[in-house]
């Protein structure tokens, strides 16, 4: 039983966002056949009902765009076109969601529909709360991988503006460092806002921040009956999950579970051998320490400096035998040790 | 590449195309072939080579000039140009017979002819040149780079705008002098474009754009920022001076009428605005983060007012 897709797999219903595309390529006088060159799609299979893209056929697209369509405002244009008309019953749902509670329910249950290049978490300390999201299916460039982390924020803010949520409680960290084109952030993102310094961004995660108290706070538009109605008309077929996402729920699981994983453990749950495990993983652009050490650095960073937790107990919580091996990890990592991470990340914030 | 000029010119290569064949007729009809050891490849390949490069001018003229005089002018001294050359080329392999030796004569005639013809329209065109920089002028500042305009706006983007800020702080840093910048923002702009669709909302930044562009003053720059946020330089200007051209800008714009359709139906932007004054003791990306920072500061402002 596969309850995920690879890279390769046609599975992501991608079409709206990439009609959306091509039509604001064409407004800027890029035809639809660059941009769609490589990728195996033609300017006839958009108008397919039900048109399923493979991720491998959409970070070509992505790639495109990026050489043909360079202005930094592209990411942050679909993204605040995306909601609410494009995502269709679901944009509907969202809407008229009571409040963020409710809204990441939604959300989780319909990932796949919304925005599966992207998974999300949450989490929580006594104030806050904490939404993570990492590349679902593929490890990709990193300007593929801002691109998209542009986008999905853009989405976002245009839902909380919607949804009359006071964005100025909301905090996004980036995970990566501050890019030339801040302006685009600075018009497009009336929240509070952070960069990665070089040490972390490489296996950080994009992470919003907002009041604990925000949660359940009724929002405009609340209308539960919608909400159900429109969930209603959603299709109702089984959601599999990206690649990544079903490796790192998988391992995450097993990690506060028993605290021991191994790459020969992780392929017999699969049915699959170690070799072809490894080879799986490597066609996605990832390695088995290089998701086990992404997991740990970012549930480290998380506990460092939003828990304010000692390495004492950062160690306890990640399993490790003792602190010195901790430090070890963390350095191997950040390139740092903890106390100088703490230091350098209050800093920049 | 953008071709869209071509159709305008459509006469005109008519007349390169008939004016080419009717000198290759008669140099033909006239002259009579070398016989094949007399050829001088090298000088023929020489003078095809500069045959075929003015035939490249003439198209690149073509394509990225609006029709009017000065081109008229360009197509037809590169043409002569083009007419002497080929009789040149052709030469290398007819021979003329005795009693019209005077083709080789004549042959050189249209080069001069036409390159005084080009003169003259290069002189045109540095007249026309002005009257565009003139009509540039608050758009754009002692250099040029087209890669950096705004698609929408037709405005030059933030990165151009980073550029100037950048010379304007070393200005101010060697002559002890100040500017100004100055921010507008337009307020429920996705609402706008969620209820009008997108292509108005570009048409309403492109009218802003304009309104900005008249009420600004010469020597003042104004590009657009990113999404719905323009933002203006003003060299040597003081905070007083910008906060008044800052209140009359939002007037003009705040009075803007925009129709949607074809009734007398109008949406009138509303704007948030913010101007301050700078020294040349701070780096670029200081002077905009602070002038992005007031501009929040403004926004909350009045968001306090509107209830009370």
């Amino acid at each position: 039983m596969k309850t995920y897709f690879e890279h390769g797999d046609k599975a992501i219903n991608a079409q709206l966002l990439v009609i959306l595309l091509v039509e604001l390529a064409k407004q800027r006088g890029v035809q639809a056949d660059k941009l769609l060159k490589g990728t195996k799609l033609f300017q006839q299979d958009l108008a397919k009902p039900q048109l399923r893209i493979s991720h491998q056929q959409f970070v070509k697209l992505i790639s495109n765009t990026l050489k043909y369509l360079p202005q930094a405002d592209i990411p942050f244009l679909l993204g605040s076109r995306l909601f609410p008309m494009y995502l269709g019953a679901i944009g509907q749902a969202l809407k008229h969601t009571r409040n963020i509670e409710s809204m990441i329910r939604v959300v989780t249950c319909k990932q796949l529909a919304i925005f599966p290049f992207m998974f999300m978490r949450s989490a929580a300390t006594k104030q806050h709360k904490y939404l993570l999201f990492n590349q679902a299916i593929s490890n990709e460039s990193r300007e593929y991988q801002r691109f998209m982390t542009e986008m999905l924020v853009s989405l976002l803010v245009s839902i909380a503006k919607q949804k009359d949520i006071p964005v100025s409680r909301i905090e996004f960290k980036f995970p990566y460092e501050k890019p030339n084109h801040i302006e685009q952030y600075q018009a497009y993102l009336p929240v509070a806002y952070r960069f990665s310094n070089a040490a972390e961004s490489s296996f950080s995660s994009l992470q919003v921040k907002f009041d604990l108290g925000l949660v359940k706070t009724e929002l405009a538009d609340s209308n539960p009956v919608l909400t159900a109605h429109y969930l209603k008309q959603t299709t109702r077929e089984k959601q599999n999950v990206g690649f990544l996402q079903f490796m790192m729920q998988r391992l995450s699981e097993q990690l506060t579970n028993r605290g021991d994983v191994s790459l020969e453990w992780l392929a017999e749950q699969l049915g699959y051998s170690a070799a072809t495990l490894k080879r799986k993983l490597a066609s996605h652009g990832t390695s088995y320490q290089q998701l086990i050490d992404s997991m740990r650095q970012q549930t480290a960073v998380f506990l460092l400096t939003e828990q304010g937790f000692n390495n004492e107990k950062i160690a306890h919580e990640l399993k490790f035998s003792d602190i010195t091996n901790f430090r070890r990890s963390f350095k191997r990592w950040t390139g740092m040790t903890p106390s100088h991470f703490l230091e350098m990340a209050s800093r920049t914030s | 590449m953008n071709f869209t000029t071509i159709s305008l010119h459509r006469h005109l290569f008519a007349y390169l195309m008939m004016s080419v064949v009717i000198v290759c007729t008669c140099a033909f009809l006239i002259g009579d072939l070398k016989p094949k050891a007399q050829f001088d490849w090298l000088d023929a390949m020489g003078e095809g080579g500069i045959t075929l490069m003015t035939l490249v001018w003439i198209f690149f003229t073509l394509v990225s000039r609006p029709a009017g005089r000065v081109t008229n002018l360009l197509f037809v001294g590169l043409l002569f140009t083009h007419i002497s050359m080929l009789l040149d080329f052709l030469d290398e392999f007819l021979r003329y017979p005795e009693n019209h030796e005077w083709l080789t004569t004549v042959e050189s005639l249209p080069a001069p002819i036409g390159m005084v013809m080009m003169s003259i329209a290069l002189y045109h065109w540095h007249q026309e040149q002005s009257a565009i920089n003139n009509q540039l002028r608050r758009t754009e500042r002692y250099y040029r780079e087209h890669s950096l305009t705004d698609f929408t706006t037709g405005l030059y983007s933030a990165d151009y705008m980073k550029h100037q800020i950048k010379l304007e702080i070393n200005h101010a840093k060697s002559q002890q002098t100040s500017f100004s910048l100055m921010m507008f923002d337009i307020r429920q702009f996705s609402l706008f474009n969620q209820e009008y669709g997108y292509q108005h909302g570009d048409i309403l930044l492109r009218e802003i754009a304009q309104i900005i562009l008249m009420n600004i003053r010469d020597g003042d720059l104004a590009c657009r920022y990113a999404s719905d946020r323009f933002i203006v330089l003003m060299p040597h200007t003081h905070q007083n001076v910008a906060v008044e051209i800052e209140r009359q800008t939002k007037r003009a714009i705040e009075h803007l009428a925009y129709k949607h359709d074809n009734t007398s139906c109008a949406v009138y932007p509303d704007v948030i605005s913010c101007s301050h004054q700078y020294r040349g003791w701070y780096s670029y990306e200081e002077v905009l983060q602070d002038i992005n920072r007031q501009l929040s500061h403004a926004k909350q402002q009045k968001e306090v007012k509107i209830p009370a």
